[in-house]
């Protein structure tokens, strides 16, 4: 299989009050379509480090990030964004849809960007599937996505296509049956759409449902589980 | 464009503070500014009236035209496309003890421009054209007007809309009339000042010639009454703007996350700094539009009791100031926008 997204030897250092923090000892890591992986870890260990480098909203300090072939970590900042924009649906443990605007809407913005017409097909067929479909009309307020967590961002996430898939502590303030839906919602469409999913969380009791379950600590990168 | 609107109508409460605030501050800035182009215009309309291209009053007058004597013979040696005397004197039309207006005799030479812009129909010695404000004062075509000094009462023979010098009601007269007036006699050879139109090639010695702008802004009190207004609504203009950019800022800072996530998503700075940019014109443009409706129904109601009057352009230019200043307010949001990291989102 090829691989869709390579870290090659990457590390980040930080200056902190005039010292030099190591926050990802030299690591190296590749991702496959179809794969859902988990990255485990405690707090301040590296996992969100981790996590902005192989999607581009920061430069490793070494190394390099190839995403479907093409290295893309030491690009400027704008056409990281655009890698991002195309590329990489976020999951982010913030409110990662906009508060003023329905969930249509958020999907309706992406095509305006890009300058298309909307996939009409694709909403209908994403709506239906994540079960927001009822929901399509309605502003994205916090109160309505603690209720129905899975579909909104998701759908956001999903809607432009991308390859890969980050999400950041997707299930953080949610119950345990909630939390399981986003999970069950995760797995299925990382294996429907072929996309890589990486999930940076704490909550273990899911780790079940990962092809390959990373730790990070103290910076340094290992394997827990790589499914066979 | 789509975020910004979408994100007004989303939050009405929060953005119609700030249209209301913007609609009341224009509000004051539209009706100073008809105020002051009326009250401006009522010093100067009288003569604006001719389409002349400069004034031409004696060296020794101290730029004062009630204190010009100009001969006929320096006149002659004007050298002018075309050229026109008339004379000015302020004097008190009386009705009777209670009803007295003050008025400025203006005697225009016949047969000139001066006349153009005026009524066509042929006055007699003692005729006048009066400024339509004076209808107001009981007078109407046809009245006999009397003038404190001078035993012949006149006739009013026309009325003519915006006939006014230094705010007060013009009386057009004929030149020869207004020498009379002022010297008892018709004969008398000399007017007050004269009026140029066109080229303007040499005056002699004695005579110093104004252009037209010149010439109003030695006024008594015109230039300072201009200076004055212009700075109020200068002022008006930029403390408006600063506050709406300070609004914006405002807002701005408390989306600071909302912005870090959708950069994160790969929405580029560039939209979200256009996105500020296009919601603070939105605002600007939809408040003072208000604002301008508003004087337009206010002078609808009290019109006429005030000096007011309409430029299009000074209104243009308004606006455009508005939303010029406005958007420079907004480049600080724009700034903060751009210094958002993504990075801190996630």
């Amino acid at each position: 299989m090829n691989t869709l997204l390579e870290a090659k030897r990457i590390t980040k250092d930080f200056l902190q009050k005039e010292e030099i923090v190591h926050a990802l000892q030299e690591t190296s890591f590749s991702g496959f379509p179809g794969q859902f992986i988990a990255i485990i870890g405690p707090s301040g260990s590296g996992k969100s480090t981790f996590l902005t480098i192989i999607g581009g909203l920061q430069k490793p300090t070494t190394g390099e990030i190839v995403l479907e072939g093409k290295p893309y970590s030491r690009l400027d900042g704008k056409s990281r964004s655009k890698i991002r924009f195309e590329k990489i649906g976020f999951i982010l443990q913030s409110a990662s849809l906009i508060p003023f605007l329905t969930v249509r809407e958020q999907l309706d913005l992406y095509d305006r960007i890009k300058k298309r017409a909307p996939d009409e097909k694709r909403i209908e067929e994403l709506s239906e599937r994540l079960g927001v479909k009822k929901l399509l009309n309605k502003t994205a307020q916090p109160t309505l996505w603690r209720r129905t967590p899975k579909g909104g961002p998701s759908s956001k996430a999903l809607y432009p296509n991308p390859s890969v898939i980050l999400a950041d502590e997707p299930t953080a303030a949610l119950d345990g049956a909630r939390s399981r839906e986003v999970m069950d919602l995760l797995k299925s469409e990382t294996a429907r759409e072929g996309k890589l999913t990486i999930m940076v969380t704490h909550d273990e009791r899911f780790l079940g449902f990962c092809d390959r379950v990373c730790k990070i600590e103290d910076g340094v990168l290992t394997d827990l589980k790589i499914a066979p | 464009m789509f975020l910004a609107w979408k994100e007004i109508i989303r939050n009405k409460g929060r953005f119609s503070l700030v249209v209301v605030m913007m609609v009341l501050i224009s509000y004051l800035v539209y009706f100073l500014m008809g105020l002051a182009y009326g009250l401006a215009s009522s010093y100067t309309n009288g003569i604006t009236k001719w389409g002349a291209s400069g004034i031409v009053l004696t060296k020794d007058a101290n730029d004062n035209a009630m204190m010009s004597l100009v001969s006929d013979a320096s006149f002659g040696e004007i050298n002018a496309d075309e050229k026109a005397r008339f004379g000015l004197l302020p004097a008190v039309a009386k009705e009777s003890e209670d009803n007295k207006t003050d008025v400025y005799l203006l005697g225009q030479e016949s047969g000139t421009f001066l006349w153009d812009s005026l009524s066509d129909i042929s006055l007699g010695t003692y005729d006048v054209i009066a400024d339509s404000s004076l209808m107001k004062a009981g007078y109407e075509v046809g009245s006999s007007i009397s003038i404190v000094g001078f035993s012949t009462p006149f006739v009013i023979r026309a009325f003519v809309e915006k006939a006014t010098y230094q705010t007060v009601p013009l009386l057009y007269m004929d030149l020869e009339t207004w020498r009379e007036v002022r010297w008892g006699e018709a004969s008398v050879p000399i007017s007050a000042a004269v009026a140029l139109k066109g080229n303007i090639v040499s005056v002699p010695d004695t005579l110093k010639s104004y252009s037209l702008k010149e010439y109003f802004n030695v006024l008594p009190g015109y230039g300072a009454q201009v200076a004055t207004f212009t700075l109020m609504i200068s002022f008006l203009i930029v403390i408006a703007s600063f506050i709406i950019g300070v609004f914006i800022y405002v807002l701005t800072l408390q989306k600071t996350s909302l912005f870090g996530v959708m950069k994160a998503q790969g929405i580029s700075s560039g939209y979200l700094a256009t996105s500020v940019l296009s919601q603070t014109l939105l605002l600007t443009v939809s408040g003072s539009l208000l604002g301008f409706g508003l004087t337009a129904l206010s002078v609808a109601f009290i019109g006429g009791k005030l000096p007011f009057a309409y430029n299009l352009w000074f209104n243009v230019a308004i606006t455009a100031a508005f939303a010029i200043f406005s958007l420079i307010g907004a480049l600080f949001s724009v700034r903060a926008v751009l210094k958002i990291d993504p990075v801190k989102a996630i």
